[in-house]
């Protein structure tokens, strides 16, 4: 029988990738091109949703952390897992498809302005969280390092977001107090977009893995039980 | 047409990670259900044989 929790799932696979099929034309059909950068600022259609979706990761990993060092429960744990995981491929991606956008704006691959630092800084703390779970002694202690990992990496994204500001970075901003960048109509609508469909599929990630840590919880008890006999 | 190059990489790497990644975790899925459904099994009958 087909549960509902499948058919939510599936009608979530089935949305998204209309939506990154849609997104996808108007990236490269619909909106217009950049006056100054010409067809490299089309990568920031997905490049800005993508950091959004990291920060939202490591948001949902924070509660995560907090309601595990808090009740101790696997649910939690599971939740914290899954956002840490999902984050990680967000925050890669966009620390590679940054560099290519770099290279043709600024003429350099990498510089180390402090918005791009601190991104590297939030890759290397969910890397870490990757770490400490392989090489705990136990899984208690793995989810415990995991959750206070957890937590500084949640203090790094506000810093991030105001790295700009507070180091004068040369980094462009879309999102600031009294207005950033603004957008030519045409691209405005397809960045708006793109964020409701990289939403989607951070949707869609999440339960996934969240699916997958919690069969994997479920597999461990039943070993642990066999094991008791 | 150079500048489309890299759009072509930039793109071209978000479809790889996110396809890896997703199809990663159906992969991870599917072996854990069927260990799971396994386990059950074997505690089922371990169950009935005392």
């Amino acid at each position: 029988m087909i549960r509902t929790r499948d058919l939510a799932l599936g009608a979530l696979w089935g949305l998204t990738t209309v939506a990154m099929g849609v997104a996808i034309g108007l990236v490269f059909l619909y909106a217009p091109e950049e006056r100054v950068m010409g067809a490299p600022q089309r990568i920031f259609y997905f490049h800005v949703p993508m950091a959004l979706m990291t920060f939202l990761s490591v948001f949902v990993l924070l509660v995560g952390s907090i309601g595990y060092l808090w009740t101790r429960r696997s649910a939690w744990d599971d939740l914290g897992r899954a956002a840490s995981d999902t984050g990680l491929l967000f925050c890669t991606l966009v620390l590679v498809t940054g560099p290519i956008w770099a290279k043709p704006a600024w003429g350099v691959w990498w510089t180390w302005e402090a918005r791009l630092t601190t991104t590297l800084l939030l890759w290397l703390l969910l890397v870490g969280i990757r770490m400490v779970r392989s090489y705990a002694v136990n899984r208690d202690q793995g989810a415990r390092l995991a959750a206070v990992i957890g937590i500084v990496a949640a203090l790094d994204v506000p810093i991030i977001y105001k790295a700009v500001d507070w180091w004068r970075g040369q980094h462009p901003v879309l999102f600031r107090q009294g207005g950033g960048q603004a957008l030519a109509p045409g691209m405005s609508e397809t960045f708006s977009f793109c964020i409701v469909t990289f939403v989607l599929l951070f949707a869609l990630l999440l339960a996934t893995r969240y699916r997958l840590a919690r069969l994997e919880d479920r597999s461990l008890h039943a070993i642990e039980r066999l094991r008791a006999g | 047409m150079k500048n489309y190059a890299f759009l072509f990489w930039a793109y071209l790497v978000i479809w790889l990670g996110l396809a890896g990644f997703l199809l990663g975790t159906l992969v991870r899925m599917r072996r854990v259900d069927e260990r799971l459904d396994r386990l059950e099994h074997e505690l089922a009958r371990s169950e009935r044989e005392g």
